[in-house]
């Protein structure tokens, strides 16, 4: 069957999927092949999120929190990841001193940290928020030095001899030049973000977040809950995806064609 | 004659050498050159000679290692928009549109709005890109591509044109129609061109002087003054001449380069 087929163009093309496999998981439970404490079945799923959603809105408390941490710990990285970048991709001794250090840690799993920072910072929000940072942080360096170290040198002797000044070619030639590159940046940010965040709610948060909710509800062996908080974090990654990171790329390097569709 | 004209342009004893040790190239060896002002001249010669070296010097995107190149009797202090830069390759902006990247220079030397948008509207014209102005480069085919090259070059009004194989990357319908129109556009605002070039008759239809140069490390070999009415006619006797005597001298080089290359 030709997947490129109509039905699967456009949003029906990411939902069809799911709906099918919601649609066998459904079965699959009801006709008891598989145990329902083991694999509770999507409709029961959707009656424990409304006890967990009324009278007590507990559900939304959980997602707003992570929200909270996931805007303030991403936002901060995506600042000064670009920064950071910047100068390592304008300046070769800024690179030569900083590149050992992010291919050191580009690749440590990001939960690594929590322990250290439990320690250092304690309990609570900083801990939390920090882990998000340093899971964007890290891609987002890396990625802006290497886009801004692509931007073809031709582009660059182009704005300079048009009269533009190092400032001026900067800000109209490298940026958007590297815009390609800073978006993977800022897109695998989004993943590695979300990991840490679910990550550091289970050691680090007392109250909120989804990391934590999935994390107390084992004490309680709430499957269900573990399951909706799943189905949650993939959910809010995913929307964070297509509100910032494609939204962006559709009025930039989509419009300028920078990359093939 | 030399004696009384202008010189815009003069390279004496030029020598750019990249890297060191094994691998240290002589891209140019003891190069003069002369280039009058308004005069055309064309630089043909076998691949990897050095014309796109030498041309960046001029623009001041890199420095000799030796010698020295004076722009109307001073040294070449780094890019300026004094020059214009045409690249083989198309270096428009993709995150502009057509009009947008045709502003650029004009911007950037914090020309007034109503004039520059004025003057872009003359350059789009005139290079018949007219309906393509919020368009943007990756729309747009390879002539027209080029065509919004020197439309941006020519719209901030440089007193030298560089040309870098301009229409290298064109098929051939095309390039030459680009070669009548830069011809035209030449005549009526004279500027001083150098245009590095693969091909002979391109030389010969363009320039006032076509200077061939040896196979690397490239220096001047022969400077051939084309004494033709413009516009030129290929087919005319003097003009195929000329073409023959420049084949010739060039395809010493070439041979010389091929051996160079096979070691």
């Amino acid at each position: 069957m030709p997947v490129d087929s109509e039905i699967f163009k456009g949003p029906a093309g990411f939902i069809i999927p799911i709906v099918i496999l919601v649609f066998i998981w459904e079965l699959v439970v009801d006709i008891g092949l598989i145990s329902s404490s083991l694999l509770p079945a999507p409709s029961t799923l959707l009656i424990r999120a409304t006890q967990l959603s009324y009278p007590e809105p507990i559900l939304i408390h959980h997602i707003l929190e992570s929200l909270y941490r996931f805007a303030v710990g991403y936002i901060l990285a995506v600042i000064a990841g670009i920064g950071i970048g910047v100068l390592m991709g304008m300046s070769r001794i800024w690179y030569k001193m900083l590149n050992p250090f992010v291919s050191l840690f580009i690749s440590l799993p990001t939960i690594a940290w929590v322990p250290l920072l439990l320690v250092i910072v304690g309990l609570g929000d900083a801990t939390i928020i920090i882990a998000i940072f340093l899971g964007a942080f890290f891609p987002m360096v890396y990625n802006t030095t290497t886009g801004i170290q692509g931007v073809p040198q031709q582009l660059i002797w182009a704005s300079r001899s048009m009269g533009a000044g190092r400032g001026a070619t900067f800000l109209h030639v490298v940026i958007p030049g590297s815009m390609v590159s800073i978006l993977t940046g800022m897109k695998l940010g989004v993943g590695n973000a979300w990991r840490a965040l679910v990550g550091a709610e289970m050691l680090a948060a007392t109250m909120w977040g989804l990391g934590f909710m999935i994390y107390a509800a084992r004490a309680f062996y709430d499957i269900r809950a573990m399951f909706i908080g799943l189905v949650l974090i993939g959910l809010l990654s995913y929307l964070v995806d297509m509100a910032l990171i494609q939204t962006i790329e559709n009025k930039t390097i989509r419009k300028w064609g920078m990359v093939r569709e | 004659m030399s004696n009384f004209r202008q010189e815009q342009i003069v390279a004496e004893s030029l020598s750019k050498i990249y890297g060191n040790g094994t691998t240290r190239v002589v891209a140019l060896n003891d190069l003069n050159l002369y280039v009058g002002e308004k005069e055309f001249v064309a630089i043909v010669g076998p691949s990897g000679c050095g014309k796109s070296t030498f041309l960046h010097l001029v623009a001041g995107f890199e420095t000799q290692t030796e010698g020295s190149i004076l722009l109307n009797g001073n040294p070449i202090p780094g890019p300026g928009p004094d020059r214009g830069y045409v690249f083989q390759h198309s270096t428009l902006f993709p995150w502009r549109t057509v009009k947008k990247n045709i502003l650029f220079g004009l911007e950037m030397q914090g020309c007034d709005r109503n004039l520059a948008e004025k003057i872009s509207q003359k350059y789009i014209k005139m290079v018949g890109l007219e309906g393509f102005e919020d368009a943007y480069p990756h729309t747009l085919s390879g002539g027209m591509k080029q065509r919004a090259e020197i439309a941006r070059v020519l719209a901030y009004d440089p007193q030298v044109l560089l040309l870098d194989e301009p229409f290298g990357a064109l098929d051939a319908q095309t390039r030459k129609v680009m070669q009548m129109e830069l011809e035209r556009i030449w005549e009526q605002d004279k500027k001083t061109v150098i245009l590095v070039t693969h091909s002979v008759i391109e030389a010969v239809y363009l320039a006032d002087h076509v200077y061939v140069m040896t196979a690397r490390p490239g220096t001047i070999k022969e400077d051939i003054r084309i004494d033709l009415p413009r516009p030129r006619n290929y087919m005319d006797p003097g003009f195929l001449e000329y073409r023959r005597r420049i084949l010739e001298q060039l395809e010493e080089e070439v041979t010389k380069s091929m051996m160079i290359a096979r070691g």
